[in-house]
C-alpha cells in the first residue's frame, strides 16, 4: 500500500497556486483554444470537495452552456441536501429556502449595519453528513462555492459583508442551491 | 458606573472582550473585533452561553431567542481559560450599571482573568499562569502607570499560587477566585440572585481623609458602611431635636468612635482590592476597616448535592455506534425538571444514551448513587461508578453514562436515587442525618 502524507493547510495552498498556475501557462501555450473538456474531468472537478483550480476547465464552462447544465447535473447529484429555488422574492430581505431536512435563511446583523448572518439549519435525520459547500447555481447555470464552517447543534452559521457575492445569489429567487 | 476593560489572559497575549451584542441567530458566535470572522472557538462560546448548557443563561437570562456576538481583540484558537474573562464581561454588561469599554484609556478597572466557569459559578484551574504571564507583560507594564486600578485574577489554589510567586510589575493587584458570586461580590458587579438579594448597590463615594490609607480601602461593604452612618446620622439627629429647647446643639458624637470595626479574620477571598478614587474630604468621615471584607454577600453555592440528566446525542452526520465506542464525543443536553422528582420526557432519532450527573459539592461525603429500571433496558446501568458505592469518601463532580440498547425499541423508565452521609453507607440504608434525592426519567424510543 502506497501512504501519502498529506500536506498541511498551508501545503495545500501552496498546492493549489502551484496547479493553477500550471493550468494557466497550458491554456495560455494552447492560445486560449478550448482545448475539449472530458466528462471523466468535469465529473472529477463537481464532485470534489474542493477541487484544485483548472482554469481550462473554468473557462469552459464560462463559455459552454451545454457543458455548465452538464456540470451542475453532476453538483446536484452528489448533494446531500437540495433547497429548490425560491418560489416569490421577498420584498423585505432575503428569502429563506426550505428543503427536505434543511432550512437556509439570511439575517441582518443587529451589531454591524454592513453584515449579514447566514443561517443554515439541519434537521441531521437519516444519519446524513454534514455538508462542507454550499453550491449556489444561478438561472444561467453558474454554480459558484461557498466552503462551510463546522455544524455545531445542527446549525451551520457564518458572518458575511454586505457586499460578499453570496448575497446577490441567496437573494435571487430562481438561485439553486445546494449542500455537499 | 465603572468602565471596565475585560482581557483574557492567554499564552499568546492579552485579548480583550471588546464588545458583547445580541444577533437574530441560532448560535453565539465569537468574532474578531467588528469584522465577520467567525473565530473556531465560537462552538465552545455558545456551549457557555447556550440555556441550560452554561454558565451565562443560568446566572444571567433567560434570554430572548437568537444569540451572542462577542467581539474580540484578537483570535483565541482552542482551550476553556476565557471563560471566566468571557462571563465577566457578560455580567458587566447585564448589570447595566457598568459598561464594558474598547479603548483602554477610557476604562476606570482593567481585568485580566483566565479561568474556566461551570455550570454553577465554580471557577476552575487552567494552567500556564507563568506563559501568560510573560505573554501580558509589556501591556500590563504600560497599564500599570495610568490612572486605571489593574487586576489580574486566577483561580484559587495553584494558579494563583503561580500568579503570586512570578514576578510582575509593582502594583498590581492579583487575585484568586473560587466563585463567581464571590468575584462580582468584589467588584461589585450585580450577580444574579446576589442582586436581589443586595438591598443596596449604588455607587456611593467613600469620604476619607486619610490620605496615606486610601490605597487600602476595600471597595466592598459600602451597604455596611452607609447603614452605619445613617445610624450616626439618625443618632445626631435625635440628640439635635431632643435639645432644641433652645440650650446649644449637642455636638454630634464622633463617627469614628461609632463606626470602628473589630478586626476580623480574613475574608475567604484574598483580601486584596482595587484602589479606590479619591472622593471628596470629609472629616467626619471614617476610613473602611479590613474587617468590613467579612460583611461581603455570601457566595452564590449551589445546592449540594446535586442530580442532573444529559441526553447523549449524536452530532450531526454521526452515529450512535460512534458514541458508544468513544470515537467521538456526543453532545449533551441537559434535561430539565418538570416536578421536583420527575424529568421531562427526552426522545429524539439521534439520541443515543444519557448522562447521569452526581455533584458532591467540595466536601467529603459518602455517597451511593443506584439506578432501579422501571421499564426497557440501558446500558451500563448495573453498576453505579465505583466512587459512588457509599463505602469510600468522595467530592466533586462524577458522571455516569448510559447508553441506550442499540434496535431495542420501546420506552426506558428509570429511578435514579442518590443517598449522601457523613457516615459508610450499606446497602443503600439511609444512616440517621443521611439525605437521599430520588428522581424519575423516561426515555421514548
Amino acid at each position: 500500500m502506497i501512504e501519502i502524507e498529506m500536506p498541511d493547510e498551508a501545503g495545500m495552498t501552496a498546492a493549489r497556486q502551484h496547479f493553477a498556475r500550471l493550468s494557466e501557462t497550458r491554456a495560455l501555450l494552447d492560445g486560449g483554444a478550448d482545448a475539449g473538456i472530458s466528462a471523466g474531468r468535469l465529473y472529477a472537478h463537481a464532485m470534489a470537495a474542493a477541487p484544485m483550480p483548472d482554469a481550462a476547465l473554468e473557462a469552459a464552462l464560462e463559455q459552454n452552456l451545454a457543458l455548465r447544465r452538464t456540470y451542475r447535473d453532476f453538483v446536484a447529484a452528489g448533494a446531500i441536501y437540495r433547497l429548490g429555488e425560491v418560489i416569490a422574492a421577498s420584498t423585505d430581505g432575503i428569502p429563506p429556502r426550505r428543503g427536505v431536512g434543511c432550512r437556509i435563511s439570511v439575517t441582518a446583523s443587529q451589531a454591524e449595519a454592513d453584515q449579514f448572518i447566514v443561517i443554515l439549519e439541519l434537521d441531521g435525520g437519516g444519519g446524513a453528513a454534514t455538508p462542507a459547500v454550499l453550491v449556489l447555481c444561478d438561472q444561467s447555470d453558474r454554480c459558484h462555492r461557498f466552503p462551510l464552517p463546522s455544524a455545531h447543534r445542527g446549525v451551520i452559521q457564518f458572518i458575511v459583508q454586505a457586499d460578499d457575492p453570496i448575497l446577490p445569489l441567496l437573494r435571487d429567487p430562481g438561485t439553486e442551491a445546494l449542500l455537499r | 458606573m465603572t468602565e471596565f476593560a475585560i482581557f483574557a489572559l492567554t499564552t499568546g497575549g492579552l485579548v480583550q472582550i471588546q464588545r458583547i451584542s445580541r444577533e437574530r441567530a441560532p448560535l453565539s458566535m465569537m468574532v474578531l473585533g467588528r469584522g465577520s470572522a467567525r473565530l473556531p472557538v465560537s462552538d465552545r462560546y455558545d456551549d457557555f452561553v447556550y440555556p441550560g448548557g452554561g454558565p451565562v443563561e443560568k446566572f444571567f437570562g433567560p434570554f430572548p431567542d437568537g444569540g451572542f456576538r462577542l467581539e474580540v481583540s484578537a483570535p483565541i484558537d482552542s482551550g476553556d481559560s476565557w471563560q471566566l474573562a468571557a462571563f465577566m464581561a457578560h455580567a458587566v454588561v447585564a448589570a447595566g450599571a457598568h459598561s464594558l469599554c474598547r479603548d483602554v484609556a477610557e476604562a476606570e478597572t482593567i481585568l485580566c482573568l483566565t479561568g474556566t466557569v461551570d455550570f454553577d459559578g465554580l471557577i476552575g484551574g487552567v494552567g500556564h499562569i507563568p506563559e501568560k504571564l510573560r505573554a501580558a507583560r509589556e501591556d500590563l507594564t504600560a497599564w500599570q502607570s495610568g490612572a486605571a486600578s489593574l487586576m489580574i485574577i486566577a483561580p484559587s489554589g495553584d494558579d494563583h499560587e503561580r500568579l503570586l510567586a512570578n514576578e510582575t510589575p509593582s502594583g498590581l493587584t492579583m487575585l484568586g477566585a473560587e466563585n463567581v458570586g464571590d468575584l462580582c461580590a468584589e467588584l461589585e458587579i450585580p450577580l444574579g440572585a446576589v442582586e436581589v438579594e443586595t438591598p443596596e448597590t449604588t455607587e456611593a463615594p467613600i469620604e476619607d481623609d486619610t490620605p496615606g490609607d486610601q490605597a487600602e480601602a476595600p471597595k466592598r461593604g459600602r451597604a455596611l458602611e452607609w447603614s452605619l452612618m445613617a445610624l450616626v446620622l439618625i443618632a445626631g439627629a435625635f440628640v439635635f431635636f431632643s435639645k432644641r429647647d433652645g440650650t446649644a446643639p449637642a455636638k454630634p458624637p464622633s463617627a469614628t468612635v461609632q463606626l470602628k470595626l473589630t478586626p476580623a479574620p480574613a475574608a475567604k477571598v484574598p483580601a486584596v482590592v482595587p484602589t479606590p478614587k479619591p472622593e471628596a474630604k470629609n472629616p467626619e468621615a471614617v476610613k473602611p476597616e479590613p474587617a468590613k471584607l467579612e460583611q461581603k454577600q455570601p457566595p452564590l453555592e449551589p445546592k449540594m448535592p446535586r442530580l442532573s440528566v444529559f441526553e447523549r446525542h449524536a452530532p450531526v452526520g454521526h452515529a450512535c455506534t460512534e458514541v458508544y465506542f468513544d470515537k467521538i464525543e456526543p453532545e449533551l443536553r441537559p434535561v430539565p425538571l418538570v416536578t421536583s422528582i420527575q424529568f421531562k420526557t427526552s426522545q429524539g432519532p439521534a439520541l443515543c444514551g444519557i448522562l447521569l450527573r452526581i455533584e458532591l459539592g467540595p466536601n467529603e461525603i459518602f455517597a451511593a448513587a443506584s439506578l432501579e429500571l422501571l421499564a426497557g433496558r440501558l446500558v451500563g446501568s448495573l453498576r453505579a461508578p465505583p466512587d459512588l458505592s457509599g463505602r469510600r469518601l468522595v467530592k466533586g463532580r462524577h458522571d455516569w453514562p448510559l447508553d441506550l440498547p442499540h434496535r431495542v425499541a420501546g420506552p426506558v423508565r428509570y429511578r435514579l436515587s442518590l443517598t449522601t452521609s457523613q457516615t459508610a453507607l450499606r446497602k443503600q440504608n439511609q444512616p440517621d442525618g443521611g439525605k437521599t434525592i430520588t428522581l424519575v426519567h423516561e426515555v421514548l424510543r
